[in-house]
């Protein structure tokens, strides 16, 4: 016979100013099945907690309802208060009459009867609670760290140095990501990669991290705490084991006019080559789309300069498997090209150039030296318009967010190209100037006081050639949206942040969820920045959305530090609340008929095959069975299973069916 | 008829099946389905224009499943709801051996799936002019009107669930029918109680039911059941361009998404 405890909270006046408290408690002690009821102002509180604990005892309880807030906010406290009790933690409901009643609702009959169904709907559930015991998963200590940016080497390196051993993936021959192409950083204009490189050293020298580059993720399965990765490692055609990072090949090849990726197409490279000076592994690699020898058949001069002979022309993929108990994915973003915008000519002016085109033509191992030179004719440009929310907060382009950082960012081109060009003009057509950040907005007033760049606030409807100049035409809102028509000399387009390419296939491989820009979406925007909605996946920089270096380092470290919080245990404590396939005795075994039309919806891909066997080992049924350590109880399998055979715990049919009647039959 | 009887009796011969599901003579000229376990046994065998129900109903029984090998002769619903059972993991391919049957009683040999597959798509679903009329007559009716209709059809229904027993995808273990804690449809069979019922399975057979109308066969109280779920699968093959019975490999569309979906009921 269940004796049910009710514990109704006034939480201050949060719930007592529109609920009548003691009238909800002394009806609910008439609830066939309370053994005790009673309200206290704080339940939360020392004593509140105390008066549960007592009660538990006194009155021999079997479960308890605790009526006050959400069960996100105390559900902890009371399970924790229910055990010190005596009681399973689980034998504990929250009957939440304070978000979803008293701060909804004006006082009156009708709210105090609303708080009662409420509370008559909990004590029904707990009356048909189960004890529930956690569910140990044991943890392998490795992380993954999915990309090489600044997020990603800020998350190794702060793993590595908790003690954990490190497997990084980095798509590209080598680490650093759009960082290693910035020229300076806002608001210090601390050169980037003087910043940049030490820790990409670091990476490569900790003992405790594995790069690997120019990989790519195949394949993950598994769960928090042992996940199974599967890992392409591209073929570099040259042998990592016996490379020098000489150089002659590089310089020795004599196909040297392929565009250059990491100068944005501003440059060319041989077909083997090393990203940049400084790239970690300085190990080159030979791009077969462009090499002779992979189109022809016939060259190899790069095989016969090679001392150490490590060219490898017959090298293949190679698939790693490696186990990992967390994985953090800091695959960062690109970048909208100068094609997206048919207003600025479709990117078939030379001249209009983005962002991070400006960064390499302003860096001093950029294609100019760091020389400002347009990229049409060489000329030093006298005038350059730089156009601020490129694409970004333009819901007729689809992109409705702001970008963040190209407010800092075109700022610092102002500064820079009044650096470099003492007597250029520079203007900057905004929407808004978004300098929030310590010393950000310092930084742009320092653009527009001491570097005279000339910020006009308005759009660019056009820009057109004429004459070898680019007629930028835009509108000057504080002039009464006047026209504005500047003849420049260059145009730098602030283009929209947009996610990294294979964003959205990566996502589906991992199984963690993404919003409509295919940035990948957090766990809870507040309170689970870093986290993924599967656990042991985490996300920093801006595969989550644009975000600039201190952010991205900053959720980086965080998500190290969630790692190694992770790591702290050999085993990992779960939450019990998660689906289970109905077992039975022979010869029924289960209700479940072994369709497997919930696999499918599995999001986190729980459910497995159980083989049934008999005796003499003969396959007698094949059952669906739910992997503890995967399920998250979604609950999605509870609803496509035709014969109910699937239940979650904690939130059982039965539980719930009983919810449902006590609230139509009050 | 001839060389059904030879293929079974073969297969039994040659001890490539210990079973074969079809029919034989009942009493009164009425026929009905048998087992037959030996060579001779298959003299009884009859295929003929009163062989209409659907025996992979009996795939699922246990004389079925406790057999190592089966045959069974199968009409154009029979070998749809074999490769349905196959999709939702209920038959193997290695244990059934199908001998094919057209609409018009003409024996094809035995079918690999594959080649199921194939015989599937060249024999459609059959539909009676008069339940296409009733069809056409349902669709031109307002929400409000479709659902009074159902209601009132569902309404002589006395819950004998021949429905059910007929159905070769009906097949769980345990009905949610049968559940009385909690108890999700009432037993009694009142309006709203059978509407309850009859919702429930027509959910459950959307994308599922392969079109034998074995439902409306069996009703004893005449309730067009295989209109409703001819209509439901129509809607399917429409919303989320998949079909029931045609392959042994098989994402039903209430269990999957996928990006071409329409889902023009949300919008």
């Amino acid at each position: 016979m269940a004796r049910i405890g009710v514990f109704i909270c006034h939480c201050g006046e949060n719930i007592s100013a529109t609920v009548d408290c003691p009238k909800v408690s002394e009806v609910a002690a008439k609830f066939p099945g309370v053994a005790f009821s009673t309200d206290y102002k704080y339940m939360c509180s020392d004593p509140g907690q105390s008066l549960v604990v007592n009660a538990i005892k006194e009155h021999k309880l079997t479960g308890i309802v605790v009526s006050a807030c959400s069960p996100r906010m105390h559900e902890p406290t009371f399970r924790r208060a229910c055990a010190e009790g005596g009681l399973n933690p689980y034998q504990c409901e929250m009957a939440n009459i304070r978000e979803h009643c008293s701060w909804v609702h004006e006082k009156g009959d009708k709210t105090d009867q609303k708080a009662i169904d409420i509370v008559r709907m909990m004590v029904e559930k707990v009356k048909r609670n189960n004890a529930l015991l956690p569910i140990k998963v044991p943890v392998t200590k490795t992380a993954l760290v999915i990309g090489g940016g600044v997020a990603g080497i800020q998350a190794a390196l702060d793993i590595a140095n908790a003690g954990h051993k490190v497997i990084m993936v980095e798509r590209d021959p080598s680490i650093g990501g759009h960082m290693s192409q910035l020229s300076e950083t806002f608001p210090t204009l601390d050169c980037s990669q003087c910043i940049l490189t030490p820790r990409m050293v670091e990476v490569a020298q900790n003992p405790n991290i594995k790069l690997y580059t120019y990989a790519e993720i195949e394949s993950v399965e598994g769960f928090v705490g042992n996940f199974n990765v599967k890992i392409r490692k591209k073929a570099k055609s040259v042998d990592e084991t016996l490379c020098n990072g000489c150089g002659m090949c590089t310089t020795k090849c004599p196909n040297k006019k392929n565009p250059n990726e990491f100068e944005l197409g501003m440059g060319n490279r041989p077909a083997i080559y090393v990203p940049f000076p400084q790239a970690v592994p300085n190990i080159p690699v030979i791009d077969k789309t462009q090499c002779t020898y992979y189109k022809n058949g016939k060259c190899k001069i790069c095989e016969k300069v090679c001392q150490p002979k490590a060219i490898r022309f017959d090298q293949e993929d190679e698939i790693i498997e490696v186990a990992v108990g967390a994985i953090a994915l800091c695959t960062g973003f690109d970048i909208k090209k100068t094609d997206f915008f048919p207003e600025y000519g479709y990117g078939k002016y030379k001249d209009i150039i983005d962002g991070l085109q400006f960064e390499r033509l302003a860096s001093a191992s950029g294609p100019t030296s760091g020389e400002i030179r347009r990229p049409s004719d060489g000329q030093v440009p006298k005038k350059i318009v730089f156009v601020a929310c490129a694409g970004s907060r333009d819901p007729a382009k689809g992109i409705e967010y702001c970008s963040k950082i190209c407010c800092m960012y075109t700022a610092k081109h102002a500064i820079l190209y009044k650096h470099k060009v003492h007597d250029g003009q520079a203007y900057i057509f905004y929407m808004d100037i978004r300098a929030a950040g310590k010393n950000y907005d310092e930084f742009t007033r320092r653009a527009i006081e001491e570097d005279q760049a000339q910020y006009i606030r308005g759009r660019v409807s056009r820009i057109y050639e004429r004459d070898g100049k680019l007629i930028v035409v835009g509108a000057d809102t504080l002039m009464n949206a006047q026209t504005v028509e500047i003849e420049a000399d260059m145009v730098v387009l602030a283009t929209a942040g947009v996610a990294n390419k294979g964003a959205e296939e990566l996502a589906q491989k991992l199984h963690v969820s993404y919003d409509q820009h295919k940035f990948f979406s957090e766990a809870h925007p507040k309170l689970k920045p870093v986290e993924t909605n599967t656990a042991g996946i985490y996300l920093a920089g801006a595969c989550q959305s644009p975000k600039d270096i201190p952010e991205s380092v900053a959720a980086a470290s965080g998500v190290a530090g969630k790692i190694a919080c992770l790591f702290a245990n050999s085993e990992l404590t779960r939450e019990p609340l998660i689906a289970m396939v109905d077992r039975q005795a022979p010869p029924m075994y289960s209700s479940c008929t072994g369709c497997f039309l919930c696999q499918p919806v599995c999001p986190y891909n729980a459910i497995e095959r159980e083989e049934v066997k008999d005796r003499n080992g003969n396959l007698v049924r094949e059952l669906a069975f739910i992997n503890p350590g995967l399920c998250q109880g979604c609950g999605t399998c509870v609803a496509v299973c035709k014969s109910k055979s699937i239940d979650i715990e904690g939130y059982t049919n039965l539980q719930m069916y009983a919810e449902v009647d006590a609230l139509l039959n009050s | 008829m001839e060389d059904i009887k030879k293929l079974a009796r073969e297969l039994l011969a040659d001890n490539k099946v210990q079973l074969v599901l079809g029919f034989e003579n009942g009493t009164a000229n009425r026929v009905r389905p048998a087992f037959f376990t030996t060579p001779e046994a298959v003299d009884k065998l009859i295929y003929n224009e009163f062989c209409i129900q659907n025996i992979a109903l009996y795939l699922k029984k246990d004389i079925c499943q406790h057999a190592a090998s089966l045959a069974i002769t199968a009409n154009p619903n029979v070998v749809r709801s074999i490769l349905q059972l196959a999709a939702e993991n209920q038959i193997k391919e290695e244990k059934i051996k199908i001998i094919g049957i057209t609409h018009e009683g003409k024996c094809v040999g035995l079918l690999d799936f594959k080649a199921a597959e194939e015989f599937s798509k060249t024999q459609p679903k059959g539909l009676k002019d008069e339940d296409k009329a009733l069809i056409e007559k349902i669709q031109a009716m307002s929400l409000e009107e479709k659902f009074d209709y159902w209601v009132e059809a569902f309404s002589p229904c006395i819950k004998c669930y021949a429905c059910r027993a007929s159905c070769p995808m009906c097949y769980c273990g345990k009905c949610n029918v049968e559940s009385n804690n909690p108890q999700w449809i009432p037993v009694a069979p009142h309006k709203y109680g059978n509407m309850e019922w009859h919702m429930m399975r027509a959910m459950h057979l959307a994308g599922r039911c392969i079109n034998c109308g074995e439902c409306n066969r069996s009703c004893p109280v005449d309730i067009p059941l295989n209109i409703l779920s001819y209509m439901l699968s129509d809607f399917v093959l429409e919303e989320f361009e998949s079909e029931a019975g045609l392959s042994a490999v098989f994402t039903p569309a209430l269990s999957s998404y996928t990006m071409v979906d329409k889902e023009n009921f949300i919008k």
